[in-house]
């Protein structure tokens, strides 16, 4: 039963991803189709090479801030297709942040490829100059060299996975899905007063920006008038997923599909809905210096799979993430999802409005 | 067995030659502290050079790490920083945090004072004593770690969706009384405090039934007999015995208290009241790079509550009076109840369900239901959901050999080291040895995650290399758990009497002789119960080891952090039962040791 159900989450999740974007999309822009190519380096002289010296290596140290269960399925791929074991350490966008820089600053260099959450500019400002990184452009990989992964995802010395986007969730027992809010907006509506259920916008600056996004399209005012239904906060997204599970309150957001998968598959009477409006976290790749890195050929196969669509989908999977090279997407639809760079420096004017103290 | 006070007892020294001892007093008259601390080790012996040595070793690792998260904290840039003070002064809400932190611990420390040493009385010298089991109950609440244990309260007592509160309006319902939420609430300040209380309960306990099991309970039955009331004999005998074991209890519970992150991360969070240690972890946490200088700034606080709680202790310690085990026999007689014995194995029994076996069941129920919820389906219960967060990734399972391994080395360690260097702390108090106490004890006011931070930017890299190795991870959790280790050995070895190391030595025995003869064996109750302690907390370890747990070293702790923040509370509640299963079975070994001990009389 708890097969069937996850089989059913993974369509019904993808499915809804899919029609929700497309929906939030003004118009087409162009598709990253082109990535289809990336399969044509697949019997090239370079990779072929790159995978010899890779499994001669043995394993490889991953570094990941996708949530623990999509990290281990994609780890499991990878390992499955060129049996090359996969040292996966899993840790939140900050907590791994500062865990790579603390080693770095040690010069204690573990990881062999780093997936974090909106890192492209610290990459480009601090982990480059101070050689803890390599822009990927440089860094040997094969779907990069050969122009199979879109420009349009690449960063300055980063390259784009996935985006993780925010959804609302409801309690199925408690609200029907007429009456479930369709929108963030929404939840400026008084009925809603005293049953939303939030994590704490002040444990991660993704909250921020999430809530940064609301205000910057609906207003202050409406933000204000959000707070003011929010009494209370939980410590984590998957403890305000519990808490929704539970009946705790009705609606639940902004969470993820990653926080809601485990009382869904459980039989949880928990949905979600993925609003026209929303933000989602972007995970993006970066390569330790290949002089440096424990594994430096065995790290360059595992991005240039996780760069191509297969890896791309396979870490996605989990989580219903939104992967970059989803041939179904847009890229405009996929970037309708980024956060405003500055979100952060509007943090205190944020939690004050949604009344953290 | 004597209750002594030994203020004025002779000053009989540590073995020696008497013209070496001369010679070296007389050079260090004129040398420097040094000097002085080196000449007085030698003069005790290779034992005390070890001592010494270890002490020394300990500091460092203290001081280093630390060093190395300052400097990045405030000369990043490479010039100092001199807004810290500032910034930490200007910190928004940090009146009210701090008011908050001081209630909390407060409040629940007296709280918790209280009965801890009712619970240890009632075991150790009543007849309302419930066998093997009673003694271990008031551990129960730190099997399980506290923040599984905070979220089972959670479970329990939300006002929509706890378990108990649906119980309680379903009964109420049959009366025709009709509520829709409550009636108990689990995010107030009553259930802050209360669980904060259940928390520090064993610390009292632990060091209150240590006190007691070694003091003579004869001087309280001469006084009952000589007329004295209970309660008058409670004031004047047994409360002033025990002066080293409340010193340490209280000590504990503040170093509990303001450092306690899983009830009020849980509990707080929901209720919108900020404490210090949750605030400084996320300080630490919330975004990169982390704001490290207002974190390490905040900690300043921690360490001067601790640093005072401390220094009351010391002075409770060093006025040496209380009980102390001679060199006679003991015994300990029992007091009869009478009418009271019922109710206060009742209170016992209620203590042990209420921080144990309720909010167990309520971690198997959601195991076994796979999520939280009160409209259970008991047909469509899967009982492989208590083991599967275990045996559902190899990386789970590892944790789990990961962090036994290191906690019985590093417990073992600790609290060998902690009472060779409370004996000669004992021995030795010149003003050196007091402020390798104090560095020692250090880490305990500070928060695990910046003294992680601290060993990664001292020892992974170049040109110790550590990173990613069980080395690593074993050093920080003797760093982290030091300062409570040696605040038990303290305890430990304030019990001992130095009358019967000076009659060692009188017959002809080195201190490493007397250490291994006569203190360690009398000072195994409590060693062997702080090093209980140690176990516990080095398997649930959950800060420092985000920092720490390598990719081939992973350990229980981070595992559960991450299931906190990402994963199901199924999940987490199968880790915890794991990890519950595990501490049990441990303690309860510790404790049988720690019982055959005391019953030979050693």
């Amino acid at each position: 039963m708890p097969i069937t159900r996850a089989k059913r989450l993974i369509v019904g999740g993808a499915v809804l991803a899919t029609l929700a974007l497309g929906l939030a999309a003004c118009s087409s822009g162009s598709t990253p189709s082109s990535t289809a190519s990336a399969s044509g380096s697949a019997n090239s002289p370079a990779l072929t090479k790159l995978i010899k010296e890779a499994q001669a290596e043995g394993s490889v140290n991953w570094y990941s801030a996708i949530p623990v269960a999509g990290s281990e399925y994609a780890a499991q791929q990878f390992q499955n297709k060129y049996n090359i074991h996969v040292n996966l350490l899993g840790l939140s966008g900050a907590a791994l942040l500062q865990r790579f820089t603390a080693e770095a600053t040690a010069g204690d260099y573990n990881a062999d490829v780093i997936v974090g959450t909106e890192i492209d500019a610290l990459s480009t400002s601090t982990f480059v100059p101070n050689g803890w990184l390599e822009p990927v452009k440089k860094a040997g990989i094969p779907v990069i060299d050969s122009k199979a992964y879109p420009t349009a995802f690449l960063g300055q010395t980063t390259a784009a996975v996935s985006y993780i986007p925010w959804v609302i969730a409801y309690n199925t027992n408690l609200v029907s899905k007429k009456d479930a809010p369709k929108t963030f907006k929404d939840f400026a509506d008084p009925k809603w007063k005293g049953k939303i259920i939030t994590s704490n916008p002040a444990a991660s600056i993704a909250y921020v920006e999430f809530w940064d996004r609301i205000q910057t399209v609906y207003g202050a005012k409406t933000l204000k008038a959000i707070g003011a239904n929010m009494p209370k906060f939980d410590a984590s997204a998957a403890a305000a997923a519990q808490d929704l599970a539970a009946g705790e309150g009705s609606i639940n957001a902004p969470t993820s599909v990653p926080a809601l998968a485990p009382v869904i598959a459980a039989g949880a009477p928990v949905a979600y809905i993925t609003a026209p409006i929303t933000t989602g976290s972007k995970l993006e790749l970066g390569m330790t210096p290949s002089a440096k890195a424990p594994h430096p050929a065995a790290a360059r196969l595992l991005a240039n799979w996780l760069l191509s669509p297969e890896g791309d989908e396979a870490v996605a999977k989990v989580g219903h993430d939104v992967w970059v090279l989803n041939p179904k997407l847009t890229t405009k639809e996929i970037q309708s999802l980024a956060v405003a760079p500055d979100a952060a420096t509007r943090q205190p004017q944020i939690l004050a409005a949604l009344g953290v103290k | 067995m004597t209750t002594t006070d030994t203020k004025a007892e002779t000053d009989t020294e540590a073995p020696g030659g008497l013209d070496d001892i001369d010679a070296e007093l007389a050079m260090a008259v004129v040398a420097s502290p040094w000097a002085r601390v080196v000449a007085r080790a030698r003069r005790g012996g290779w034992f005390s050079v070890l001592s010494v040595v270890l002490g020394l070793v300990f500091a460092i690792l203290v001081i280093y790490p630390l060093v190395r998260v300052l400097i990045q904290a405030f000369f990043g840039d490479g010039t100092f920083d001199f807004s810290i003070a500032s910034e930490v002064l200007n910190y928004p809400g940090l009146g009210q945090m701090l008011l908050n932190t001081v209630i909390l611990v407060a409040s629940s420390m007296v709280l918790a004072l209280f009965f801890g040493a009712l619970f240890a009385w009632l075991m150790e010298r009543t007849d309302a004593r419930i066998g093997r089991l009673a003694a271990l109950m008031p551990m129960l609440p730190m099997l399980m770690p506290a923040i599984a244990g905070a979220i089972g309260w959670v479970f329990l007592l939300a006002p929509q969706a706890g378990f108990i509160n649906a119980i309680i309006r379903a009964v109420l319902d049959f009366f025709g009384v009709h509520l829709t939420s409550g009636p108990l609430d689990i995010y107030s300040w009553t259930g802050l405090i209360a669980l904060y209380t259940a928390y520090q309960i064993p610390f009292a306990f632990l060091m209150i039934t240590t006190g007691l099991r070694n003091s003579d309970a004869s001087m309280e039955e001469a006084s009952r007999i000589s007329g004295a009331s209970l309660r008058h004999t409670l004031m004047r005998i047994t409360i002033p015995v025990l002066r080293p074991s409340l010193g340490a209890a209280a000590l504990y519970m503040v170093w509990f208290g303001f450092s306690f992150y899983s009830v009020p991360v849980v509990l707080g969070t929901q209720m919108n009241v900020k404490v210090l240690p949750v605030e400084i972890v996320r300080l630490l946490t919330f975004t990169y790079p982390s704001n490290t200088k207002v974190a390490v700034g905040l900690s300043i606080f921690l360490i001067i509550a601790i640093g005072t709680a401390w220094y009351f202790q010391g002075r409770i310690l060093r006025s040496n009076r209380h009980s102390s085990i001679g060199g006679k026999g003991q015994r300990n007689s029992i007091t009869r109840l009478g009418k009271w014995r019922r109710p206060a194995q009742a209170l016992l029994v209620l203590y042990f369900a209420l921080t144990f076996v309720f909010p167990l069941i309520a971690q198997i129920l959601v195991a076994l239901n796979g999520y939280w919820t009160t409209a259970i389906k008991w047909s469509a219960l899967d009982i492989t959901r208590l083991w599967s967060g275990i045996t559902a990734n190899s990386q789970a399972s590892s944790a789990f050999g990961t962090s036994t391994l290191l906690a019985l080395i590093g417990a073992t360690i600790g609290m060998t080291v902690a009472a060779i260097f409370a004996l000669y702390l004992r021995e030795h108090r010149s003003r050196i040895s007091r402020v390798l106490d104090g560095v020692i004890k250090l880490p305990a006011a500070l928060s695990a995650i910046v003294i992680g931070l601290g060993f990664v930017l001292a020892f992974a890299g170049p040109p110790f290399n550590l990173g990613n190795t069980l080395v690593i991870l074993l050093l920080c959790y003797l760093v982290l758990f030091l300062p409570q280790a040696t605040i038990a050995a303290d305890a430990a070895a304030a019990q001992v009497d130095r009358q019967l190391s000076e009659a060692s030595w009188v017959s002809g025995a080195g201190n490493a002789r007397t250490f291994a003869r006569i203190n360690i064996p009398l000072m195994i109750p409590g060693l062997v119960a702080g090093w209980g302690l140690l176990f516990v907390w080095m398997t649930g370890e959950l800060n420092a080891s985000v920092m720490l747990a390598g990719t081939q070293t992973p350990v229980v702790g981070y595992y559960i952090l991450q299931t906190f923040q990402f994963g199901g509370f199924a999940t987490l509640a199968s880790l915890a039962l794991g990890l519950t299963v595990l501490n049990i079975v441990v303690l309860s070994i510790a404790h049988f040791i720690e019982k055959r001990t005391t019953a030979r009389g050693i």
